[in-house]
């Protein structure tokens, strides 16, 4: 298989190419495009437990594609529902990175997702959002809303948290507000990630919360009667 | 303390880069990441020299009273925060060394501490049609982190030129400007432009490639009813 | 007429200069700047004559409306006589532009929420795209454009042009325009349950030798992800 990510990193897409009898596995919704001879497969990925638990933290969807070329080599092109980049990594045999799970895209059909839950740490709390642990061998394909900041954390680093997208395993957070209560409700800053630790962390400079706010004010109005 | 600006112009990152005993001032709820050490300041002053609007509804609801915004400071040691705004686009600096610039209200992002924002400008009032449009007068001395909603053109106007309000972000106060509406009453009404402002004279006129009150306009209306 | 499209693929904005004569018609609303003195005539997309072509275009530019989501009026600029003029123009949403020179020998298929100007030679028709299109998030309605001349087309997203030969199947919210060479045919992603579940919905498979010029994101897709974060 061969990958090229296109128009990175304004609206990023996976140009895949598949050798015959080759997958990959997308999210729910993630095609844009695909040659002849590719068939898509959908089914509940991790058995339908590990998916209805994922639907019940909220916004994910519990059913992906697997997209498998047959017959000869394949094309399929993927692309995220928000504006921004992709990112691939490629993970060897038994390493992990931590994703947010909106960011998940896609993945080689022999990694491994786990969901870590992200509402006992407070990470996520009341956006629906979780960690997702994506463990190899295979390649793993990140998305952002925005594009892409990636840091080296040595020591400690602060994140606010609608703007992590991944990071690796050896970092460790706790998640913390800035300031004092003072400035929760007045500063804006809201939770924010403290990383310790030596590794990367990967921050989106895009949050989907402020365009959710921004088009709050351009909905139609409930009609109450 | 300068401003290091990334990933222009599709979803551009200011980062201030801080020496020992710097500060930056952003709009609240700016920051994406920061170095620990550095410590955020919250503060509130009234009148002129306030920048920091109240975030999430895209509306300045305290124009004209007391405002927060966040202040940082790298005390004992350099350091660096970044700050994004709340839509996707470009961010520039422009240079304050003493002269003025009238910037559109959304469009103030961050700022040395030496530059001083007014928001009682009275120059500029809003009206109806483009949703608010508040203006807000910089001046002072030091950096100015400007964004956009998408691309920013710097235009050079000699003479007159005509601009879709909502894609004003800032402006010299050289030029002279006036708002007229856009062919006949037919037009104005359906044509979907409503407002445009006419420059007149000499300066620099910075537009940016998208409209807020557009896109909006456009996906507002397909979203599930709010409730009030 | 001299055309340059500059800041894609994220934000790209036309500037248009016109020459003495020249006249440009844009959607309304995506006037960004022009210089002073630009004649504006307002009217409904669509190039039928006489009484009955005018009330069938307002018919389909208001069904259109509704349907596809898209302005159904247009501007047309034209510089004062003896003069000549600029205009910049720019869609709602974030994406490409891409300038299309129409030879008269064939039409181009745009998806009605993808047209943004085109020159004065250039006649654009409404087609209906079948029942199953209704579906498709994109609305029922595609433009089609024929003639000689110049056409701006915009997308949500980078566009990708893709010479198809043979068959092949795009989502139908990632279609911006296609050549009237192509046979196409609108069906469901897989079997029923793959339609359901798969989230892709709707597809349209291409067949034949023509170019395809695809979006690398989809306002369905986006509307979907930002709504579980939007307030009560």
């Amino acid at each position: 298989m061969t990958y090229e990510i296109k128009s990175s990193p304004e609206f990023a897409m996976i140009d895949y190419r598949l050798a015959d009898g080759e997958s990959v596995v997308a999210e729910s919704g993630a095609m844009v495009a695909m040659s002849a001879n590719v068939t898509m497969k959908t089914e509940a990925r991790g058995g339908l437990l590990a998916a209805a638990k994922r639907k019940l933290l909220g916004g994910e969807s519990i059913f992906q594609n697997t997209y498998t070329a047959k017959g000869g080599e394949g094309q399929v092109m993927l692309a995220p529902a928000a504006p921004g980049d992709v990112l691939a990594f490629e993970l060897a045999a038994g390493k992990s990175l931590m994703i947010q799970s909106s960011a998940y895209l896609a993945a080689t059909p022999q990694v491994t997702l786990d969901t870590k839950w992200g509402g006992v740490k407070g990470f996520f709390s009341g956006t629906g959002m979780f960690l997702l642990k994506a463990t190899g061998p295979g390649t793993v394909f990140v998305s952002s809303y925005g594009a892409i900041y990636p840091k080296r954390c040595d020591g400690q680093y602060i994140v606010d948290t609608d703007h992590i997208v991944a990071f690796e395993e050896s970092v460790t957070y706790t998640v913390t507000k800035v300031g004092g209560i003072k400035s929760l409700f007045l500063g804006g800053e809201g939770l924010v990630a403290k990383f310790s630790g030596t590794g990367m962390v990967y921050a989106q400079t895009r949050s989907p919360g402020s365009l959710a706010g921004f088009l709050h004010p351009y909905r139609p109005v409930k009609n109450n009667n | 303390m300068h401003f290091e600006i990334e990933f222009s112009p599709a979803y551009a990152l200011a980062i201030a880069k801080l020496n020992p005993g710097d500060a930056v001032m952003a709009e609240s709820g700016a920051m994406i990441t920061q170095d620990a050490h550095i410590r955020m300041e919250t503060s509130a002053s009234a009148g002129k020299g306030v920048g920091g609007f109240l975030k999430g509804l895209g509306r300045s609801m305290f124009l004209g009273e007391s405002f927060f915004r966040n202040t940082f400071h790298a005390d004992s040691a350099a350091g660096e925060v970044s700050f994004a705004p709340s839509l996707p686009g470009d961010i520039m600096v422009y240079p304050m060394q003493g002269q003025e610039l009238i910037v559109q209200q959304q469009s103030f992002l961050a700022s040395g501490t030496g530059v001083e924002i007014e928001t009682k400008w009275g120059g500029f009032k809003s009206f109806f049609g483009e949703g608010r449009l508040f203006w807000i007068r910089a001046f002072g001395n030091g950096p100015l982190a400007l964004n956009a909603f998408g691309a920013i053109k710097e235009i050079e106007v000699n003479g007159s030129y005509v601009i879709d309000t909502g894609h004003i972000v800032a402006f010299e106060p050289g030029l002279t400007f006036s708002i007229k509406r856009v062919g006949s009453w037919f037009s104005t009404f359906f044509s979907s432009e409503g407002l445009v402002c006419r420059f007149e004279g000499k300066g620099k006129l910075y537009i940016q490639s998208r409209n807020p009150a557009a896109f909006g306009g456009l996906v507002g209306p397909k979203l599930p009813p709010r409730n009030n | 007429m001299q055309q340059t499209i500059e800041f894609g693929p994220s934000y790209a904005m036309s500037t248009i200069d016109l020459a003495p004569g020249d006249s440009v018609t844009v959607e309304a609303g995506s006037m960004v700047g022009m210089s002073d003195g630009l004649e504006i005539k307002t009217s409904i997309g669509g190039n039928k004559a006489g009484f009955f072509g005018a009330l069938l275009n307002f018919l389909m530019a208001f069904i259109r409306k509704f349907l596809g989501g898209e302005s159904f009026f247009v501007n047309t600029y034209t510089p004062p006589p003896g003069q000549s003029g600029q205009i910049m123009v720019a869609p709602s949403l974030a994406g490409d532009i891409v300038h299309y020179q129409l030879d008269g020998n064939r039409s181009l298929i745009v998806q009605a929420s993808s047209y943004l100007a085109s020159s004065k030679d250039v006649v654009i028709k409404t087609k209906f795209g079948g029942l199953k299109s209704l579906f498709s998030g994109e609305g029922a309605f595609w433009l089609v454009a024929s003639g000689t001349g110049d056409l701006w087309v915009n997308c949500y997203g980078a566009i990708h042009e893709i010479n198809v030969q043979g068959k092949f199947t795009v989502d139908t919210g990632h279609i911006v325009a296609f050549d009237d060479t192509l046979d196409y045919r609108i069906k469901g992603a897989g079997g029923l349950k793959a339609t359901l579940m798969s989230g892709e919905g709707i597809v349209c498979e291409f067949n034949g030798n023509g170019k395809l010029f695809i979006q690398s994101r989809n306002l369905g897709s986006m509307i979907s992800w930002i709504i579980p974060r939007l307030p009560a």
